[in-house]
């Protein structure tokens, strides 16, 4: 907020804002009101109060406007309840400084509520809400956050998280969506340690379920604490929060998965040596593209594709494109038809019950083959190499600029602190790195055949009946992130460790789809998700690039070569390769 | 039984004037008289022509003209150069059965899809399929220019990162995707040819292979009668520019050259500029010579050093050229061939032109034309300096002149490449 403003200057915005303070002149903004505005933005009110600022219209010609304040929910839901009392107001006065910034409800009764409340002296300890329809919920444990700007409110000199965030759904599955919009309000009740309550009558937006499940990623994604963000995120899923969340969203996939519609093109057999489902969001150039680049290869017409479109606006298009690909290229392609975004473990399972096929080949969107054989490779591998190999493979991937991206993917991981009043809590934090990331072309030892940890889901190849028994793909990941490095983990602990053979591909890694604040929200939850379910296998045996565990220690023991370098000892798959190329590899790729 | 051949034109020189349509449109003019050939003409058109698009029809006849026939393009994506409409191609199908070519001649691919290559090999897996660059759209999205938007330099390759720089909101990746697009379609040519031969050296770069690729120069008919040289000794201070207005073109390089030499207190000439499309121009570009026009305008007419005659047709380009002693051809980028050099020929006007490209190529300097450093206004008003002035300078070009390049030779060069399979058979 800007010091020293002259006050000729906040008449002019104010003139130029079109919008009036209240003293009768025409209100050309509609939606400005500066009781609302002060109410929704305890800074602006500070300002105000203490004179550094004139009015909240003048705050809101200076840059509220900008700022799209008029926008944002704290500022809707209190225009929406303008005439009533300032939550904090409403009980006594011993009762701490609280607010309530948004209150959503999906059209199934889930319910989103996020607010702060000055609590340094007087602990919050209890969150309840209420409403015509759907259970009453009471949270004891959610999660606390930082809140600049009640900071600068409550004039806090210490690091405090003031903000908070609850989240519920009523867990019937599949979702309802037939609720009645009865609901214009819910009551929302803050217990604190002294026995004080606070109570507030909150105006109840309405969002769909999916818009609500994007509503709350986003959000989540945004969140700034005290601390290690990531350390503080988990900490906050591991009140209650992430499991709501997951089931929520595990019973919206649901109702997304049977709403689904398919239509098949091109060449109609009853059976194909691989189906290569490929699930599409928000960007429809990868379909025809790789329509164009995988038809014309040697042994592609033995396999079918299965493209989920996850994004109904695309629908109709990729529709088109299919009737173009299916005159230009002659391939078989069906089309998986979904009314949302299912994410993508979900939607790689909706696919596989379509195929035609004993092998599925997830591949992503903006994954292109590197040689026009590909196909013919795929298949002779599958004939040629034991079963053991191929029942679950990925394959080398490349940047665009020619160096390698991975080839396969091994497990590591963070740790850091949660501190509270009462003690310090160790988290740990897994997560996937990869194999040879950046590495020349010719770092063949990245490239070899050989077990590895996990593969990315990019390119999976997998036996069909594989994939059922472990249940495909896990759906509890929301959006994208570490399902892939699951289903690999999955097989493992089933006793079969996944391989990487050498199809090369180019992969525009994160290019193939849309990525907005609700997939970063999904993506940080993932490896919450991941880290509680995988650590107990990972940790110590599965980390690093040479792992212990017994099923891969083949595959990194020690053998009798060395790094003509360094002269250190050489895992068994780095030794595959020749002299030449080991001693061509720079100190950067070293093995070690 | 003539052997069938489609000549597939990205528009048709009577509804767009353009290089590669009226190339194209000449050969088919060639080939449709010639008895030993069945020739037919497919000619792209867009919606600048709304009333050409018959309700529910994708391909039609032209104005009653025999074998001539117009695709309707519509939906057109000008990145990936692909139509997304699927009755399009469904009619276009149906139309390489109907005529069933022996022969699929591509003159570009613009405003018809790159696709379209791959559907002809896959309706008809024999045919031949040959293509012809007329500039670098396969390799330049920057619409083939191969021009750097960041400096207005040539641009000698395209790589990824390079391609980004000029198109920063696109990323790297999509360059590589792009260039893989276009080859996946391209692989199905069996022979693509190029008007200069200095084109195939980019084209060989990008990775066509040099075996799959041949110099066909463009041919034109005469567009009027020989000139008449009376062998008179006289001033050669007429200038004549003839193109299209826009930015690539470089007219505005001639006016800054008319500029400077007044500047410089020579006046002693003119300049006749002949062409349209100055929408197609930048707005910096077309405010320049717009107001350059209107000034010149504004002065008493015997001070005036440049007149502006309009468009023009090519019945009319001989009496247009006979007001010039010399051709301008200022091109700011590659000029592929340059069309207006060869009808520079045919009326016996030596050329002065940029020192790059097809122009370089074609036009010997100090033989049969003059050079000048590509963009450099001061550099051409010397040598139109020079060629006002200089005793036999022109003479000497002039007597030099080669040939213009006949369109019955480049049919006959395209007849060998369409009969090269049979040979190859025999």
């Amino acid at each position: 907020m800007p010091d020293d403003i002259d006050p000729h200057l906040a008449e002019t915005l104010a003139q130029a804002s079109g919008a009036s303070s209240g003293n009768g002149d025409q209100q050309i903004d509609p939606q400005f009101d500066e009781a609302a505005y002060l109410r929704a933005f305890p800074d602006v009110a500070i300002a105000v109060e203490r004179g550094d600022m004139a009015s909240g219209l003048f705050h809101y010609a200076l840059c509220g406007r900008v700022e799209r304040r008029l926008q944002m929910p704290a500022y809707l839901s209190a225009r929406a309840g303008n005439g009533t009392q300032p939550a904090h107001e409403s009980v006594g006065a011993r009762v701490p400084r609280f607010s309530i910034d948004v209150a959503i409800a999906s059209e199934s009764g889930a319910v989103f509520i996020v607010g702060w409340a000055d609590d340094r002296q007087d602990p919050l300890v209890t969150i309840s809400v209420a409403s015509g329809h759907g259970r009453p919920h009471t949270w004891t444990r959610f999660p606390r956050l930082r809140r600049p700007d009640v900071e600068t409110v409550v004039q806090s000199t210490e690091p405090c998280n003031h903000g908070f965030w609850v989240f519920c759904n009523d867990d019937t599955a599949p979702l309802r969506t037939d609720l009645a919009p009865a609901d214009t309000e819910c009551l929302v009740e803050l217990r604190f340690e002294s026995g004080v309550t606070g109570e507030a009558r909150q105006p109840l937006l309405r969002e769909g379920n999916g818009q609500l499940r994007d509503t709350v990623m986003g959000y989540f994604s945004a969140i700034g604490y005290h601390g290690n963000r990531t350390v503080e995120a988990f900490t906050s899923l591991d009140l209650g929060a992430g499991d709501a969340l997951i089931r929520f969203n595990r019973a919206l996939s649901d109702s997304i998965a049977a709403g689904a519609a398919t239509e098949r093109f091109g060449p109609n057999r009853k059976h194909f040596t691989g189906s290569i489902i490929v699930p599409l969001f928000g960007i429809s150039e990868f379909f025809f593209l790789q329509s164009c680049l995988y038809s014309q290869g040697k042994g592609i017409a033995d396999y079918e594709f299965i493209y989920v479109i996850n994004s109904p606006e695309l629908i109709e298009l990729i529709q088109r494109e299919a009737r173009l690909a299916e005159m230009i290229y002659g391939l078989s392609q069906t089309l998986v038809m979904l009314p949302d975004n299912l994410g993508f473990g979900a939607a790689n399972n909706v696919a596989a019950r379509y195929a035609r096929s004993d092998r599925l080949l997830c591949v992503n969107p903006d994954v292109f083959p590197r040689v026009s054989d590909w196909a013919q490779r795929h298949s002779d591998l599958l004939n040629s190499m034991p079963a053991e190999q191929t029942r679950f493979f990925g394959t080398s991937l490349y940047y665009d600029d020619g160096s390698l991206m991975h080839g396969g993917m091994y497990f590591d991981m963070d740790t850091g602190l949660h501190v509270t009043r009462e003690n310090i809590t160790r988290h740990v934090m897994l997560r996937v790195e990869h194999y040879g990331k950046g590495a020349p072309a010719w770092a063949d030892q990245f490239v070899a055949s050989r077990r590895v940890p996990a593969v990315t889901g990019a390119f999976i190849s997998i036996a069909r009946d594989w994939f059922e028994k472990l249940g495909g793909f896990t759906q509890d990941y929301i959006f994208g992130h570490y399902e892939d490095a699951d289903l690999c983990l999955k097989s493992l602990a089933e006793g079969a460790p996944v391989w990487v053979h050498d199809i090369p591909m180019w992969h525009l890694e994160g290019k193939g789809a849309k990525r907005l604040p609700p997939h970063e929200g999904g993506s940080l939850l993932n490896r919450w998700l991941f880290s509680r379910n995988w650590q107990s296998l990972i940790v110590p045996e599965l980390i690093g690039q040479l792992p212990g565990h017994r099923l891969l220690r083949e595959a990194v023991e020690i053998g009798n070569e060395v790094d003509p370098v360094t002269e250190a000892p050489l895992p068994v798959f780095a030794a595959k390769v020749s002299r030449r190329a080991a001693a061509k590899r720079p100190a950067l790729m070293r093995v070690r | 039984m003539p052997k069938k051949i489609l000549l597939i034109s990205a528009y048709h020189p009577e509804l767009l004037r353009g290089g590669a349509q009226v190339v194209c449109h000449e050969l088919f003019e060639e080939l449709h008289a010639d008895a030993k050939a069945k020739c037919y003409l497919l000619a792209s058109v867009d919606d600048s022509y709304p009333a050409l698009f018959k309700s529910g029809a994708r391909i039609t006849g032209f104005d009653g003209r025999a074998d001539e026939f117009l695709f309707l393009s519509r939906d057109y994506d000008y990145w990936w150069h692909k139509v997304g409409e699927p009755l399009l191609i469904a009619s276009f199908i149906e139309f390489l059965e109907t005529i069933n070519p022996d022969v699929v001649h591509f003159h570009h691919f613009m405003t018809l899809g790159i696709d379209l290559v791959t559907v002809v090999r896959r309706v008809l897996p024999s045919c031949r399929i040959i293509l012809t660059f007329h500039e670098f759209l396969a390799i330049c999205a920057a619409d083939g220019h191969m021009v750097r938007r960041s400096d207005r330099s040539l641009c000698s390759r395209a790589t990824p990162v390079r391609c980004h720089q000029c198109f920063p909101e696109r990323r790297p990746e999509e360059f590589l995707v792009r260039k893989m697009w276009f080859m996946q379609h391209l692989q199905h040519v069996d022979r693509f040819t190029c008007p200069s031969r200095f084109m195939i050296e980019h084209y060989v770069d990008w990775g066509i292979p040099r075996e799959k690729i041949e110099h066909v120069p463009n041919g034109q008919r005469r567009y009027g009668p020989p000139p008449v040289d009376s062998g008179r000794v006289a001033k050669r201070n007429r200038f004549g520019f003839f193109g299209q207005l826009h930015d690539a073109k470089g007219v505005h390089i001639v006016l800054r050259a008319v500029q400077i030499l007044r500047d410089s207190g020579f006046t002693d000439f003119s300049v006749d500029l002949n062409g349209t499309n100055i929408h197609c121009a930048s707005p910096e570009v077309r405010q320049e010579i717009e107001v350059f026009l209107a000034a010149e305008k504004a002065l008493p007419y015997n001070a005036q050093n440049v007149c502006y005659n309009g468009s023009y047709h090519l019945e009319q380009l001989h009496t247009r050229m006979a007001r010039v002693d010399w051709c301008l051809v200022p091109s700011i980028w590659w000029e592929i061939f340059g069309l207006v050099i060869s009808e520079a020929w045919m009326f016996g006007k030596p050329v002065i032109c940029s020192n790059v490209g097809g122009m370089a190529e074609r036009v010997a300097d100090e033989v049969d034309g003059l050079h000048f450093e590509m963009g450099d206004a001061r550099a051409l008003a010397a040598v139109m300096r020079r060629a006002c002035t200089e005793d036999g300078l022109w003479r000497k070009l002039h007597d030099a002149l080669p040939a213009y390049p006949r369109r019955d030779v480049m049919a006959k060069n395209f007849l060998r490449l369409y009969n090269e399979a049979d040979e190859e058979v025999a």
